[in-house]
């Protein structure tokens, strides 16, 4: 039997850790086209749109903490065979809990691959124009599969690092916004049907995947009773820069505009020329930060992957860690460049927002179940169920 | 301990990558052939184009010593034509040694028979490609595009820096208007302005003169403004701009006095007739003053802004009649404004083609708040 780790307190995120984290899990590579793809359903409607994503995200999480909560110290990889098993039987919900963690694996599994070949994508584009995409996708898997290897609360370090860094970039937005953007742009408000609503409803819905992965590093919270006050910093700090981005570029570019452009985001830095700096092309810095983004962005990912294997397996401080995570790149590389190209890649997307709407439909399944069975985790005797 | 070592791994590993993924990039700056500035004339196949590439050993020579001026020219000039814009960029390689790099391209002269022929066929190629910025600045030149270029200014060794330099400090006076390329292409994607105005510029023997604006219908060039005191109602009403300075009669119609704005301010209001409703107020200083009219009256300074006033509604009045009337096109963004506060009116009407009728009023507001040093 294992030691557990969340006794430990310096094994455990603090709540400005978890913010971090689960920030970083969220904000990723969508930020760069979210103007387009919100402005291109609902137009300037998107500022309102984003802020109702944001309340009905935040009443989904609520309900997703509140489950997290009846088990503090458990990752669901301990807590939804407990949900589904009976007292007598421990084989019988290990059985039932595995379509739901074929479920969570899959999905990772493609949400990682189609963020990573958009990021392929979006440098090979914009940046990198004659270096292959395989040579980046590569180069970014091996990078995050050493992130992947560490452990959960080393990893949330490592977003603690870079969670102010991804801040410059807002500060030049803002700044380019204020000098160049007008205020016709963002007329008029509330022209849009229900149908295009509901499309941008999606959309947004979809930039707001990732915080579900609260279900994995839930089982490190040094204080889960404190957990859905950090949610809710969350989901106010997420929609609130969804909201500036929005804004920000929409009034510097207008809903027309902005639909043509592929990273309406790196477009505006673009247009950032400062008398202050004697730099130009912010773009390159900016790309550099957003490119640490992305990197823990799909490390986080990798991590849960290699966590659920290796605890489904009580590996989890063994070292075959590491070869759970090496058995993931050939998988994660075929995935990644099975998309044709961009255009069947943005459909992948949307398949993946899909199934990001089943996975927390299975979540709060779950919690149901958890409430009808009476199920509550003694947080003292969290590991016992592994053992026997 | 240990999670620091795993940090510093990370950290290599992150700079390892910058490295590996940048291999087939990497460009030393001498293996670029950096165009500053392109200009492009029709022609029987199509375009033509010529590029400036600036000779860094004539430029580090020239400057201060070694009277290295009149000594030919600091930069070189290739040309090419076809038909499309990414063609004969790419043709030009051709005679180039390096490839062609887009990335300083400050400037777009665009001669004025392309202009009046029409920008978007090329504007795809400039949205497209990575390397070409938003901040660089269109230009129509009066004339021929490709004599321009060859213009050698003595002020500038590399004549694009001088038209940089010209409309830079003539934005941030706000005589000139802002219009970069970015805005060229919001200008042409939204349904609501379609109407570009590009600096319009004549090339001289050694010097560049910036003669005002290239009016576009879409991306047709249909005529120019020049009348700078009409380009400054312009630029009250289009960006909230102050513009350049103006003259008018003094109030006994003798002599005439020199107004500067400072500041101006506008409110634009379209009822639903529709009828659009301009107030404009500005603030500035009487920089001359021909006439023997006293300032410590106070009823003076009355008369003047009066006298002001008019004469703005004047200019403002013969603007709206050439836009209405001669090139029946929305210069002044109304439509905008429409789209954005009135989205019902918006729906349903047509603007741009109801535009030519709309009742247009302008009135502006002086207010005289400095005199200089003269006490009178």
């Amino acid at each position: 039997m294992e030691k557990k780790p969340a006794t430990n307190q310096s094994n455990t995120l603090t709540p400005y850790q978890i913010l971090c984290t689960l920030y970083l899990t969220i904000v990723g590579i969508g930020l760069f086209s979210l103007p387009r793809t919100l402005s291109k359903e609902v137009g300037s409607d998107g500022i309102w749109v984003i802020m109702f994503s944001g309340l009905i995200v935040w009443i989904l999480l609520f309900f997703i903490t509140r489950l997290l909560q009846l088990f503090p110290g458990q990752t669901f990889v301990r807590f939804v065979p407990e949900i589904l098993g009976s007292s007598r039987d421990k084989k019988m919900g290990k059985i039932m809990s595995i379509p739901f963690f074929l479920l969570f694996g899959i999905y990772y599994l493609f949400t990682m691959a189609s963020v990573i070949r958009l990021f392929g994508e979006t440098l090979a584009g914009a940046v990198f124009l004659h270096t292959p995409v395989e040579a980046i996708v590569i180069v970014l898997i091996l990078a995050t599969l050493v992130a992947a290897t560490m452990k959960p609360y080393l990893l949330a370090k490592v977003n603690e690092f870079v969670f102010p860094i991804t801040f410059i970039t807002f500060i030049l937005i803002i700044l380019v916004a204020i000098k160049y953007g007008e205020v016709t742009n963002l007329l008029p408000l509330f022209q849009s049907n229900p149908e295009q609503i509901w499309k941008g409803m999606l959309t947004t819905g979809f930039s707001f995947t990732g915080y579900e992965i609260c279900i994995l590093f839930a089982g490190y919270y040094q204080n889960t009773k404190k957990a859905m006050r950090v949610h809710t910093l969350l989901i106010l700090l997420v929609t609130i820069v969804y909201v500036v981005a929005f804004v920000a570029s929409l009034s510097l570019f207008g809903q027309y505009e902005i639909t043509k452009l592929q990273w309406p985001l790196l477009e505006m830095v673009k247009e950032y020329k400062s008398p202050l700096f004697v730099l130009e092309r912010f773009e390159s810095g900016v790309i550099a930060i957003w490119v640490t983004n992305v990197f823990v962005n799909v490390a986080n990912m990798y991590l849960f992957l290699v966590q659920m294997i290796s605890q489904l397996y009580h590996s989890e401080s063994h070292p075959g860690r590491k070869w759970i995570a090496w058995l993931f790149v050939p998988i994660v590389y075929a995935l990644v460049m099975l998309p044709k190209h961009v255009q069947e890649l943005n459909d992948w997307m949307y398949y993946v927002g899909i199934m990001n709407l089943v996975v927390v439909g299975a979540i709060l399944f779950l919690y149901v179940v958890a409430l009808f069975r009476r199920r509550k985790g003694d947080s003292r005797h969290a590991s016992s169920l592994s053992s026997p | 301990m240990r999670h620091l070592y795993l940090l510093r791994s990370l950290v290599w590993i992150l700079m390892f990558s910058l490295l590996i993924t940048g291999c087939w990039d990497r460009r030393e700056i001498e293996e670029r052939m950096s165009v500053t500035s392109l200009a492009i004339d029709p022609d029987k196949k199509g375009y033509e184009v010529t590029a400036i590439v600036p000779i860094p050993t004539k430029i580090i020579g020239g400057g201060g010593g070694g009277g290295g001026g009149g000594e030919g020219s600091a930069v070189e000039v290739f040309s090419s034509s076809g038909g499309n814009l990414g063609y004969v960029i790419n043709m030009l390689n051709e005679k180039t040694t390096e490839s062609i790099y887009l990335g300083n391209t400050q400037i777009v002269l665009i001669g004025e028979g392309q202009a009046k022929r029409g920008i978007g066929p090329f504007i795809d190629f400039l949205r497209r490609n990575p390397e070409v910025r938003r901040q660089l600045w269109p230009v129509v030149i009066k004339g021929k595009a490709k004599d321009a270029v060859k213009v050698q200014t003595n002020l500038e060794q590399v004549p694009t820096n001088y038209i940089k330099d010209l409309l830079e400090t003539g934005v941030e006076g706000e005589e000139i208007p802002n219009f970069y390329l970015g805005k060229l292409f919001v200008e042409l994607s939204s349904p609501a302005r379609q109407a570009p105005i590009v600096n319009y510029i004549r090339a001289e023997k050694d010097k560049y003169e910036w003669l005002g604006v290239a009016i576009f219908k879409k991306d047709k060039m249909v005529g120019t403004l020049e009348d700078k005191a009409e380009l400054s109602v312009l630029l009250h009403l289009r960006e909230q701009k102050k513009g350049r300075i103006i003259t008018t009669t003094c109030p006994d119609r003798k002599e005439e006095i020199v107004f500067m704005p400072h500041d101006v301010k506008r409110t634009i209001t379209v009822t639903d007739q529709p009828q659009v409703r301009a107030n404009i107020e500005i603030r500035g200083e009487i920089i001359e003053k021909g006439c023997a009219l006293g300032f410590d009256q106070k009823k003076a300074f009355n008369a003047i802004e009066k006298q002001l006033e008019a004469a703005y509604e004047k200019k403002a009045k013969h603007l709206m009649d050439r836009a209405q009337k001669e090139w029946k096109l929305d210069i002044f963004h109304f439509g905008d404004w429409v789209r954005a506060f009135r989205p019902e009116l918006w729906k349903r009407i047509d603007w741009h083609h109801t535009f030519p009728s709309i009742p247009i009023q302008v009135n502006y507001k002086v207010m005289v708040k400095q005199i200089g040093i003269e006490s009178q």
